[in-house]
């Protein structure tokens, strides 16, 4: 059963793209903040799931920025 | 360190890494099958000037950023840790002795590993993708994204390092490069797919897709099985250069190998038999390209009733993840790369920190107890690749497509890419019919 992509989903463009790509490192960043500034691992994995956390967020910003496919066939 | 003349098992190393074209080839063909047959000489074209153009890129400039554990390399101090960013070995392989010694090996393995990853966008761009552009795509990829990531991984960089400066495991491990190769190159392939866009006619005005089958059902099927021949190779080389496996291993290695892209591709096809009424071969094909991809994580360090365990995982994966890029993300992949190669391989990667027991080194370098804090290791590698390689590989494309555009003109389409970029098609006493796809 094929699904319509949802145009309601799709949101801003390269202002929002730049955000998730930025967010997307920001990420990162927080994961190796997590190296440098923690020692125990359980507060250490929470620290890196945090950052994965916000590049997810990021993820899903940068696919929602991304135009839909122009339609071609009725 | 003595040459492969000299040691039996870089000898068989070797051979192991003579192998990995194989995977390459396996790749031109499941990318072709799956492709239209207006664009078939054109993708195999494509696969060759690819796998050329990283070679070069690689021999002038990837090996020396990427290095190896041993040789030269910038090394930043954070927190009192040295943290080894990139290779800073001579470019061109100068002062670099080819004779068979574990760096040499390690130089040869890189440049078939680099033309692995820069086939995997190839599928993704398929009947849309201009020549001389996915060749300046696959330039950068072999020269910088992917010795970036490699040094860190297989250079004794900071990701390898891990373990040593921080207690998290052996540092993060990727024996055949499920991160490092199949990763990068998926997450490239998804770059490739934001920045050219849907196919001409594959979304309907609704937004809708519509079926475009691959043209070629054969050439998919026995690229998956000549991919199979160039994995164990690729996985084998990788136990033993980067894990320190002995040759011995290859044998459990190559097991876990086979059934992790068994038991994918027998998810896949039980999947889509369920569903459908019948099993699916091109998702049946990219189930095995994902179980494969997902084997070269943990291969030498599981059992192989893991090993079956993680290619069912991947086969469910890679299985939904096609429907679910198709239909909700309106990424159109006509390869199914991005599933198979990112999602296989990232599962590859934690799969890694969840399944594999690998023991950790002692200050006198002698294997000790089952590292701990591996999982960690692993997370940290998935962070890195999702937070830093995904946008790079994307900015870095998108310069290209700047300068000049990456898509092919809309006559070329619907034209063909064969006839319009290389004046003549792949099968020219075929009848051509109407394009059932296009709007009249």
């Amino acid at each position: 059963m094929a699904h319509a992509v949802s145009t309601a989903a799709r949101v801003g463009g390269s202002g929002v793209r730049l955000f998730g790509f930025l967010l997307l490192l920001a990420g990162w960043g927080l994961a190796l903040a997590a190296l440098a500034l923690l020692a125990a691992d359980v507060p250490r994995g929470a620290f890196v799931l945090a950052g994965m956390g916000v590049e997810i967020v990021g993820l899903v910003l940068v696919i929602r920025s991304h135009p839909l496919p122009r339609g071609t066939r009725e | 360190m003595p040459a492969a003349g000299s040691n039996p098992g870089l000898l068989i190393c070797l051979v192991f890494i003579l192998l990995v074209p194989c995977a390459a080839a396996g790749l031109a063909l499941v990318n072709t099958g799956l492709g239209r047959s207006r664009s078939a000489a054109h993708s195999m074209m494509s696969s060759v000037c690819v796998l050329g153009v990283a070679a070069l890129a690689y021999f002038v400039c990837g090996f020396a950023w990427q290095g190896f554990a041993g040789l030269p390399s910038h090394v930043a101090s954070i927190g009192g840790k040295p943290w080894g960013w990139l290779g800073g070995g001579p470019f061109l392989f100068r002062h670099q002795p080819l004779d068979g010694s574990p760096a040499s090996l390690v130089a040869l393995l890189g440049m078939f590993s680099v033309g692995l990853a820069a086939l995997i966008p190839l599928g993704s761009g398929a009947d849309r993708w201009r020549l001389a552009t996915c060749c300046a795509s696959t330039a950068v990829l072999a020269g910088w994204t992917f010795p970036l990531f490699a040094h860190w991984v297989w250079g004794g960089g900071w990701l390898a390092q891990l373990g040593v400066n921080y207690g998290l495991g052996r540092g993060f491990v990727d024996t055949g490069g499920a991160g490092t190769i199949q990763a990068v190159g998926g997450l490239t392939a998804l770059s490739i797919a934001w920045l050219l866009g849907a196919r001409h006619g594959k979304y309907t005005r609704e937004g809708l897709p519509t079926a475009i089958p691959g043209h070629n059902g054969v050439l998919v099927m026995f690229g998956c099985l000549v991919a199979l021949l160039g994995w164990l190779g690729l996985n084998s080389a990788g136990a033993i250069l980067y894990n320190g496996a002995e040759p011995g291993q290859a044998v459990l290695v190559a097991i876990n190998t086979i059934l992790c892209a068994a038991t994918s591709a027998l998810t896949s096809a039980v999947i889509t038999n369920v569903r459908f009424g019948k099993p699916d071969a091109s998702l049946t094909a990219n189930g095995w390209i994902g179980g494969l991809a997902a084997s070269s994580g943990a291969c030498a360090f599981i059992h192989p009733a893991e090993a079956a365990t993680i290619g069912l995982i991947a086969g469910i994966l890679v299985t939904f993840s096609v429907e679910w890029f198709e239909l909700h993300l309106a990424v159109d992949d006509p390869g199914g790369s991005i599933s198979a190669h990112a999602m296989g391989g990232l599962w590859g990667v934690l799969a890694v920190g969840l399944f594999a027991r690998i023991p950790a080194i002692s200050e006198s370098g002698m294997p000790a107890s089952v590292a701990t804090g591996q999982w960690l290791a692993q997370l940290i590698g998935i962070a890195t690749l999702i937070g830093l390689v995904l946008p790079l590989t994307y900015g870095l494309n998108w310069l290209i497509d700047r300068i000049s555009p990456q898509r092919v003109a809309a006559e070329g389409e619907n034209q063909g890419m064969d006839l319009y970029e290389l004046g003549a098609g792949a099968y020219p006493e075929f009848i051509v019919h109407s394009d059932e796809f296009m709007e009249r």
